[in-house]
């Protein structure tokens, strides 16, 4: 098995060509970042309907294969030394209802980032007024901190030196609400690990939960910033297998709907079937198909899998070879189950 | 010419061969004797006390005081380490007169020369040299301890490791180590001898594992109750039951004598906060979080006996989810408040079956339906001054220094404001490294 | 409660004023927006923060003003009047029509540039004279 893996992994790579992959032409923000490009969602189609769609929300859940203990893992909120726990003597009642409750509130900490289009700039002209042009060498900046705002609906005007009155651009209006209203743990700046050498230090280290994390603090979900780092993180997750560090938190379902929206599933199929998780294979092809809108021939389950390497597969080879694999491991377990019920005298 | 030579050189031989003091009398004796009947004519006494006894006699009369004198409390200041041998640092043959003695202090022949008697100028480092050795002799230094062997006070024994305990035949005690914790001088009254003077030593030796024993022995030399007490102690070896392998079961209470120890358990990384004691033997046993907080007598064997006692009487999750049959749940705030079941009974019980005055509370239960008395901590004296009103107005201007200074490092590599660009004058002054002033100056 | 004079007529309500309050420290000025009695000093308690305005450009060259538009409104409407740099700092915000003060000191530093630029003009002239 493990021989099979290594040739498909070698096929695989020999795939793995700048060309292949999925390219934006709307790209805003090009930087470029151990070969990744920025892939934004762009406003043509706009991936918000989709990925409100409940059905589509419920497949990304079934995908991230909540793990409990991983999920409620021990985790350093930034205290020095970590607190007492406390000791409960419960009823089975009692464990079963705490239990419920808990998973009640995990749920919080695996709600998906929401996925959305970019935002348009903003450039609103109010007044424009010459006659004040030199009455300041800097500009003024308005915010209105009318209590009850929504920091998105906050009206931030700006005047210029020229003596245009107009709105503030989208990082201005940023920075001053997180100044007037800072929301705990955003920086006023974003910090140098969203950039350059520190961004790429950091996804070596496969540090991918804490950079997804600290991004979704930083940014508002249709910031082009917060778009570049969480694609490339994921492009990069995609490239060296790292599915495993981003299971069982908020970021699968957003990895799986960027990845599925932007035709590039095969890595992670690969790894599904490879790791004999066929249902969740089928849940992977089935939001494909909602995402892309086509639609499979065949109904069986199986077949599914062959009809999506045949059509719209770019790893064919690695793709078949690793489905093959699969389908003979299951023949084996189903024929030494069969010798095992003869054994028992119940075949 | 060479047959001269070689009878001189015969002659040395003969004569330092024979001996040495011989020699040296009879050379230098004649000349010093003639010399002095030169210049006084009046006789002179060339024995005197000094030469008359050899230097051992000599010491003892400065050293030693009579069996009187003692009773009397004389002679408590000098002792045998005072005395010192002379003798050390001198070499027969050279001297202060730094004379060159071929055969003696000097190879008689030197490439093809014959080397002759002749006297080198004085040499004042020689005499500097002895008088320190011989200050340095008597004292002993000590031996300075590395800190990881030191104990809880400087070279003492106490808190100091001293090694597993010694094999049994083919049982040997891997991964066993013995600490102090106390080591002092006992008197006994004995019939003919009166006062007799002990060591005794407490020790507990453990394997890091929840294995450990202690034990108490006495002997003449502290070496000898370490060794005794040392391997005492892998003889009453005790299981000693550990959560999680890092810290102990449950919150307890235990007491001996008037010593009243309340220990509650930690999570990880908090330490071993306690009585040194207590540090010592959980290190020995493995703890590695804790909190012991001592009451009453501090007396080390009386604490450690109510801590193991405490130790020994602890049970294990699996044992009270049994006895009070219901589930034992941990719930922690890092872990989201998800509640984490660590021991489950058999056989649970139900709601109904609770009677209504049993004791449900973990903590209560742990402390077996008491309450531990939380003394409240009162704030300090100097908050109701006005100075330290007057402090904390000045101080709150730094409130957000540091942080400040830190994004700032963080950003700009230095410490700096956006205008400094501007003014580049408005620097934070920096004294410049004494090193490059060096460098400038041999340049 | 309505107060009474000696003579029995009831008091004017005190006026209210939108002003600022110098905060900050020496070298540093920092205004917070208040609205207060017209009479009472200027770092007595105010009756309400309405804003902040601090009048030294930071980092990205911008002075920044906050104004809590809902509660100057309401203060508007209870009679208060703004003192004459809030009406300014309001002109510019674009919530008061233009204060004819902001266009006079715009007009006046124009005039200044110009004249400066003209004077350095005719300084260079001078200095090229005298060098040829």
């Amino acid at each position: 098995m493990a021989a099979l893996r290594h040739i498909s992994r070698k096929v695989f790579t020999t795939f793995l060509k700048p060309e292949t992959r999925p390219k934006s032409e709307t790209c805003a923000i090009c930087i470029r970042l151990l070969n990744y490009s920025s892939i934004e969602y762009d406003e043509k189609h706009d991936p918000a309907q989709k990925f409100f769609n409940k059905e589509v929300q419920s497949l990304l859940k079934d995908l991230t294969r909540v793990d409990l203990s991983k999920v409620n893992r021990k985790r350093k909120l930034g205290a020095r030394r970590l607190e007492n726990p406390e000791y409960k003597f419960m009823t089975d009642e009692e464990l079963k209802q705490a239990t419920e409750e808990a998973i009640q509130k995990s749920e919080e900490l695996l709600q998906i980032p929401p996925v959305v289009s970019v935002r348009k700039p903003l450039n609103h002209v109010f007044a424009r007024d010459p006659a004040l042009q030199g009455l300041e060498e800097s500009k003024m900046v308005f915010t209105d901190i009318t209590f009850g705002i929504k920091d998105a609906e906050r009206l931030i005007v700006v005047r210029e030196i020229d003596g245009t009155l107009r709105e503030a651009e989208w990082e201005l209006k940023n920075r001053m609400n997180q100044l007037y209203f800072p929301k705990k743990g955003r920086s006023l700046k974003p910090p140098k690990m969203f950039y350059g050498e520190y961004l790429d230090n950091l996804l070596e280290r496969k540090e991918y939960e804490f950079v997804l994390d600290r991004a979704c603090i930083q940014f508002e979900p249709n910031d082009p910033d917060y778009q570049r780092v969480v694609s490339i993180t994921y492009q990069h997750i995609n490239d060296h297998d790292g599915f495993d560090y981003l299971r069982s938190t908020r970021h699968f379902g957003a990895l799986t709907f960027f990845l599925a929206w932007h035709k590039n599933i095969d890595n992670l199929l690969l790894e599904l079937i490879e790791t004999s998780h066929i249902e969740e294979a089928i849940k992977l092809l089935d939001l494909f198909s909602k995402l892309q809108a086509v639609n499979y021939e065949k109904a069986e389950d199986l077949d599914k899998i062959e009809e999506y390497i045949s059509k719209f597969s770019n790893k064919k080879a690695a793709l078949e070879l690793g489905f093959q694999a699969y389908k003979d491991l299951a023949r084996q377990r189903k024929e030494l189950e069969d010798g095992i019920k003869v054994a028992h005298g119940l075949g | 010419m060479a047959g001269q030579i070689l009878n001189v050189t015969k002659t040395f031989q003969k004569l330092t061969i024979s001996s040495r003091c011989k020699l040296v009398g009879t050379i230098i004796n004649p000349f010093k004797e003639h010399e002095l009947q030169v210049l006084n004519s009046s006789s002179t006494r060339n024995t005197n006390f000094f030469n008359k006894l050899p230097a051992h006699d000599l010491w003892k009369g400065i050293t030693s005081v009579s069996n009187a004198g003692k009773k009397r409390g004389r002679g408590k200041n000098v002792s045998k380490s005072k005395i010192k041998d002379l003798n050390r640092g001198q070499v027969i043959g050279l001297g202060k007169a730094n004379i060159i003695w071929p055969g003696l202090s000097a190879p008689i022949i030197r490439g093809k020369e014959l080397v002759e008697q002749h006297q080198l100028p004085e040499d004042p480092e020689r005499e500097k040299k002895l008088v320190q050795l011989r200050d340095q002799m008597g004292i002993v230094k000590r031996q300075k301890l590395s800190p990881i062997e030191r104990g809880w006070s400087g070279s003492k024994m106490p808190g100091r490791s001293i090694g597993g305990p010694d094999p049994i035949g083919e049982d040997t005690f891997e991964g066993f180590d013995t600490k102090v914790l106390e080591l002092k001088t006992v008197f006994n009254m004995k019939g003919n001898l009166g006062r007799k003077r002990r060591q005794s030593a407490l020790v507990v030796t453990g394997n890091g594992k929840g294995l450990a024993g202690f034990a108490l022995a006495k002997g003449n030399e502290a070496r000898i109750a370490l060794r005794k007490a040392k391997n005492r102690s892998a003889q009453k070896l005790m299981h000693i039951k550990l959560f999680k392998n890092h810290t102990v079961c449950h919150d307890f209470f235990s007491q001996f004598g008037s010593t009243k120890i309340f220990v509650s358990q930690k999570p990880e990384g908090h330490g071993l906060v306690c009585h040194r004691a207590i540090k010592t033997i959980c290190e020995v046993i493995g703890i590695k979080n804790l909190h012991a907080k001592v009451e009453g007598s501090t007396n080390v064997g009386k604490v450690m006996k109510a801590f193991f006692l405490g130790l020994i009487s602890q049970k294990t999750p699996e044992e009270i989810a049994e006895e009070k049959k219901l589930h034992l749940v941990q719930i922690c705030k890092e872990s989201n408040y998800f509640p984490t079941v660590i021991a489950s009974p058999t056989e649970c019980r139900k709601a109904q079956e609770i009677p209504k005055d049993e004791i449900l509370d973990f903590k209560q239960y742990c402390f077996d339906g008491k309450v531990v008395l939380q003394k409240k901590k009162f704030p300090p004296f100097y908050t109701k001054y006005k100075s330290y009103e007057i402090y904390l107005k000045k101080q709150e201007k730094f409130r957000n220094q540091a942080e400040v200074k830190r994004n700032l490092i963080a950003e700009y590599g230095e410490i700096r404001s956006f205008l400094t660009d501007k003014y580049p004058e408005c620097r934070q002054y920096r004294r410049e490294k004494k090193v490059e002033e060096n460098e400038e100056a041999e340049a | 409660m309505r107060s009474f004079s000696k003579a029995g007529l009831p008091f004017p309500p005190p006026s209210k004023v939108i002003r600022f309050v110098r905060e900050g420290c020496t070298n540093r000025p920092f205004y917070h927006i208040v609205v207060a009695e017209a009479r009472s000093d200027q770092h007595d308690p105010a009756i309400e923060q309405l804003g902040t305005h601090d009048p030294i450009p930071n980092e990205y060259n911008e002075k920044l003003t906050s104004l809590n538009f809902e509660r100057i409104r309401y203060w508007l409407t209870q009679g208060a009047s703004a003192s004459r740099p809030v009406q300014e700092l309001l002109g510019l915000a674009g919530f008061f029509p233009i204060h004819p003060r902001s266009y006079m000191t715009a007009w006046r530093n124009r005039q200044k540039a110009t004249e400066a630029a003209a004077e350095s003009a005719a300084n260079v002239a001078k200095d090229a004279n005298v060098k040829s």
